[in-house]
């Protein structure tokens, strides 16, 4: 049988992958997010956006499997904004977020940075939200949504509620990222480390800047490190490498030992010159 | 217990094609095995090595990690859909030949159908947007340059509308 062997980084041990091992599959198509809800209420049900990471995860074959089928759902690909926040719909794809002029002039650096995840062949089909649900140590969305402080808004059961990026419940409709934020993102040793900056200026001071990094380890919460009188331009600059280092020593231990991954001294050096960088880079924009 | 099935119609390479398949399938799968589309390779099973590129209502799409029923109501291209009805070559496909861009071929289609995509688009694409693009597929033989070549020489021949 065609197959690739595939370790899983928790067990460590060998599974076989294979596009021959996916299960039947029951496919259902909601109408409308409230159907797509109670559909998912299913035993064992699970949502298929772009399909990326479903379809991945099938070929590790199962039982038959449940899948809800949210491509066509209406509304939910939108990008617009909303208040202080540009709403990505969350079947908006990466290649969507990547042309979209709103969210080029609304949070720069988001959308140029976010060309450069994946290919134009998996942006073309996956979606933002996907990738945060999956949430894989190596992927962008975690640290990227942390840094920005981006909320979800999610239906959960009758209620749409807005919850905080880290914790989505029930079905995923939309990410919000807050309008004149600037971004910035290092994935250059991605998958040991990712880092992610963001910076909300105000009568031309940082007010607020958080840096968030991912790798084989959980999120760090990203720490807003501008302080309480907030910073300008040459301050931060100045100040970009101090920031960094400090922050980075807060990076928490990995849960668990990803065969030869680097270690925590290695992690912390690393991310404290990446987010000087990224840091560096916001307060020249 | 019966196996889910769905039918489905779409183009296929400019003409309606329609079917019933399992649900669980792969349009890889569909592709090669039902409509006899070689061209469309299983390389890494994975989605990352592009071999498996077809290009879904115009765009480059992966048909390894799609459903076959997700082709429904959609226009699906595959290399063997590039050349004209007549068999004439597409400009990408000369300059593929003339630059030398292929060794085992392997690659081949999902570079060509990655470049005629971008051509499309971008008919004067810079440097770096070129290789973006082309880098969702990737060639073991060392055919980089050589395929960069061929994506400006057809570039430019399109531009010129030859």
């Amino acid at each position: 049988m065609d197959g690739t062997l595939h370790t899983t980084e928790a067990s460590g041990t060998l599974t076989m992958r294979s596009r021959a091992l996916i299960p039947p599959l029951r496919l259902l198509r909601p109408r409308t997010t409230e159907e797509a809800v109670a559909m998912l209420r299913e035993p064992g049900a699970i949502a298929m956006a772009g399909g990326v990471e479903v379809i991945a995860a099938l070929k590790s074959g199962g039982p038959q499997r449940t899948v809800v089928v949210l491509r066509g759902l209406p509304g939910v690909d939108r990008i617009e904004v909303v208040e202080d926040a540009v709403r990505l719909g969350a079947l908006a794809t990466h290649e969507a977020v990547v042309r979209d002029a709103l969210l080029r002039e609304a949070v720069p650096g988001f959308a140029e940075t976010w060309g450069s995840v994946a290919n134009v062949r998996i942006r073309n089909q996956g979606t933002l939200a996907g990738c945060l649900i999956a949430a894989a140590p190596h992927y962008d969305a975690p640290p990227a949504l942390a840094a920005l402080d981006a909320r979800l808004i999610c239906r959960v059961g009758d209620e749409t509620v807005c919850l905080p990026w880290h914790a989505p419940r029930g079905l995923v409709l939309a990410l919000d990222l807050p309008r004149g934020t600037r971004f910035a993102h290092d994935r250059s040793l991605r998958p040991w480390l990712l880092v992610s900056a963001a910076a909300r200026l105000d009568a031309g001071r940082v007010r607020w800047l958080r840096l968030a990094a991912a790798g084989p380890f959980r999120v760090g919460a990203a720490e807003d490190v501008a302080g309480a009188e907030g910073l300008d331009g040459p301050a931060l600059a100045r100040h970009a490498k101090h920031l960094a280092r400090a922050w980075a020593n807060t990076l928490p231990e990995p849960d668990h030992l990803v065969p030869a991954s680097p270690g925590p001294v290695w992690r912390r050096h690393a991310a404290a010159v990446l987010a000087a960088r990224l840091v560096a880079r916001l307060a020249d924009a | 217990m019966l196996e889910p099935t769905e039918r489905i119609t779409f183009d296929l390479d400019g003409r309606p094609v329609t079917t019933t398949v399992p649900t669980r399938r792969l349009l890889i799968d569909l592709l090669r095995d039902e409509f006899g589309c070689s061209g469309v390779r299983a390389g890494c099973d994975a989605g990352l090595c592009g071999a498996c590129t077809v290009l879904v209502d115009g765009v480059p799409g992966t048909a390894c990690l799609m459903l076959a029923v997700e082709a429904d109501g959609r226009r699906i291209t595959t290399i063997h859909g590039l050349a004209g009805p007549d068999g004439a070559l597409h400009p990408i496909q000369h300059a593929f030949l003339e630059e030398r861009a292929l060794q085992c071929g392997s690659c081949t289609p999902g570079m060509v159908l990655l470049a005629a995509a971008l051509l499309a688009e971008c008919p004067d694409p810079d440097e770096a947007t070129i290789r973006s693009w082309m880098s969702a597929a990737l060639c073991r033989c060392g055919g980089g340059e050589a395929i960069l070549r061929a994506v400006r020489r057809a570039a430019e021949r399109m531009r010129a509308g030859q």
